[in-house]
C-alpha cells in the first residue's frame, strides 16, 4: 500500500526550461521537488482538476465535476529534459463538505497550491469573497497546527475571462498583478495564510496549453528550495 | 444493508453539495432521513468516510465505477444531466452491507437495491440515471456481495479445518 502511495508523478516542464534554466536555478528547484507531495485545493469550477490533469498529463482537457476521490497516478511523460518526481496525490471536491478530506490533504503535502478564481475576485463577487475567506480561514487552522513547513501558493486562475486581460501587454501585466494583490479580499488572505513573506502568487489561465505552461512555470519558478 | 447515502455537487456549483441518506433494511424500505436532517458534521463525516474507502476503482462502462473495501462500495454514476458550465455531474453512493445482506438472494437484493438508487436519485438529487447505468450498478453491487459472501465462506473454511486439524492432533497425543 506504501509502495503504491509513494509511488511517483513524474512531470516534465519543457516550456522555456532551456532558456531559463541559469536565471531561476531549475537544478536546485527539480532538485527540491524530488519525492514532494502537492496539495490542490479551491471552490467548484475554480479548476483544480484542470491543473492537476495538466500537471499529470501535460494536456488540457474537459473533466467533469469531482465528487469521488480521483487518484492523479504516476505517469511518465517525455515532454522535455527535466523531470520532476512528486508523490501521487489526490483530486478533491469543491464544496465545504470536503474540508476534512482536505485537511488530510494538507496534512500530507508539502506544497499547497489554493486555486481561486481572479476574475471572480477582481469583479467584488460576494459569493467568491466570502468562500474564499472561510477557506482561507480553515487553511489558517491547519498551518497552525502543522508541525512540518508548507510552502503556500495562491493561484489565480481564469484571469482570461477578465476583461482587461484582453489587453494587457508585457508592460502592464505587473499592474494587473498588483491590482489583484491589493484586493482587500486577497490581502485578508495573505493574512489568514501566514503573511507576505510566507505566501507566493501565481496568476494566469488553464484556458490553453500556452497559458498553462506559463502558469505552471510561474509556480514552480517560486519553489523554495 | 446498514446504510445508503447519496451525494451530488450542485448544477449551479454555487449551492451545497446534496447529501441524503436512506435506509434500506434489506428488501423492505424503512424510514428516510432527508438532507436536512444531517448535520454539518455528518455530511463531513461521511464524505471523509468516503474518502477512506481506498479499494481500486472499477470502471464499469462509461457510466459507472466502483471502489469497495470489504462491506462498504462507492459507486460513482454519471446521470443525464451537466452542470452550469456543461461538465458532467456524477453522483456518488455510498453503501455498507450487513452480515445479514448475505443471507438475501443475491439477485433480489441487487436489484432492490439498484431500482431504489434509481427512484431516489430522481427524487432527491434531481438527477436522471440510464436504465444501462441501473444495470451496471446492479452487476457491481452483485460483484461486491458475492466477494464478501466468497470472503465468508473462505474463513468458514479456515475456521473448520483448523479446528479439524487441532482435533486430530489431540487425538495423536
Amino acid at each position: 500500500m506504501l509502495l503504491i502511495l509513494v509511488l511517483p508523478i513524474i512531470i516534465s516542464l519543457a516550456v522555456g526550461i532551456s532558456g531559463t534554466a541559469a536565471y531561476f536555478k531549475w537544478d536546485d528547484i527539480v532538485g527540491y521537488l524530488q519525492g514532494k507531495q502537492i496539495a490542490v485545493l479551491g471552490a467548484r469550477g475554480v479548476g483544480k482538476t484542470t491543473l492537476l490533469k495538466y500537471i499529470e498529463k501535460g494536456m488540457i482537457a474537459k473533466h467533469g465535476q469531482t465528487i469521488a476521490k480521483q487518484e492523479i497516478e504516476s505517469k511518465h511523460l517525455k515532454l522535455g529534459d527535466i523531470d520532476i518526481r512528486l508523490k501521487k496525490t489526490e483530486d478533491v471536491p469543491g464544496d465545504t463538505v470536503a474540508y476534512g478530506v482536505w485537511k488530510k490533504l494538507f496534512d500530507e503535502s508539502d506544497l499547497i497550491f489554493y486555486v481561486v478564481r481572479t476574475d471572480m475576485l477582481l469583479k467584488n463577487d460576494l459569493a467568491t469573497e466570502k468562500r474564499s475567506e472561510d477557506d482561507l480561514k480553515q487553511i489558517q487552522g491547519w498551518i497552525k497546527e502543522s508541525k512540518s513547513k508548507k510552502q503556500f501558493f495562491i493561484i489565480g486562475n481564469h484571469w482570461d475571462s477578465d476583461p482587461t486581460f484582453k489587453n494587457l501587454t508585457d508592460e502592464t501585466e505587473g499592474n494587473y498583478s498588483d491590482r489583484f494583490r491589493s484586493l482587500p479580499i486577497v490581502k485578508q488572505m495573505t493574512q489568514l495564510a501566514g503573511g507576505n513573506a510566507s505566501v507566493k502568487f501565481a496568476l494566469g489561465s488553464l484556458a490553453n496549453k500556452k497559458y498553462a505552461d506559463e502558469l505552471i512555470l510561474s509556480i514552480f519558478q517560486q519553489v523554495d528550495k | 444493508m446498514k446504510k445508503l447515502y447519496l451525494w451530488a455537487q450542485s448544477l449551479d456549483n454555487q449551492s451545497s453539495d446534496v447529501i441524503v441518506e436512506v435506509k434500506i433494511d434489506n428488501c423492505e424500505s424503512l424510514d428516510e432521513v432527508d438532507n436536512d436532517d444531517l448535520s454539518d458534521e455528518d455530511r463531513s463525516a461521511i464524505v471523509s468516510d468516503i474518502y477512506k474507502i481506498s479499494g481500486k476503482k472499477q470502471n464499469l462502462g462509461q457510466e459507472v465505477s466502483i471502489r469497495s473495501r470489504g462491506e462498504e462500495f462507492v459507486i460513482e454514476a454519471i446521470p443525464d444531466e451537466k452542470d452550469e458550465i456543461n461538465r458532467s455531474a456524477p453522483v456518488v453512493i455510498y453503501g455498507k452491507l450487513d452480515g445479514e445482506s448475505l443471507t438475501e438472494d443475491i439477485d433480489d437484493l441487487t436489484k432492490h437495491i439498484s431500482e431504489r438508487i434509481k427512484k431516489e436519485v430522481k427524487s432527491k438529487l434531481d438527477r436522471t440515471l440510464s436504465q444501462e447505468a441501473i444495470e451496471t450498478i446492479k452487476k457491481g453491487l452483485k460483484n461486491v456481495l458475492e466477494k464478501k459472501k466468497d470472503i465468508r465462506i473462505f474463513f468458514l473454511l479456515f475456521i473448520l479445518i483448523f479446528f479439524s486439524l487441532l482435533l486430530f492432533l489431540q487425538t495423536l497425543k
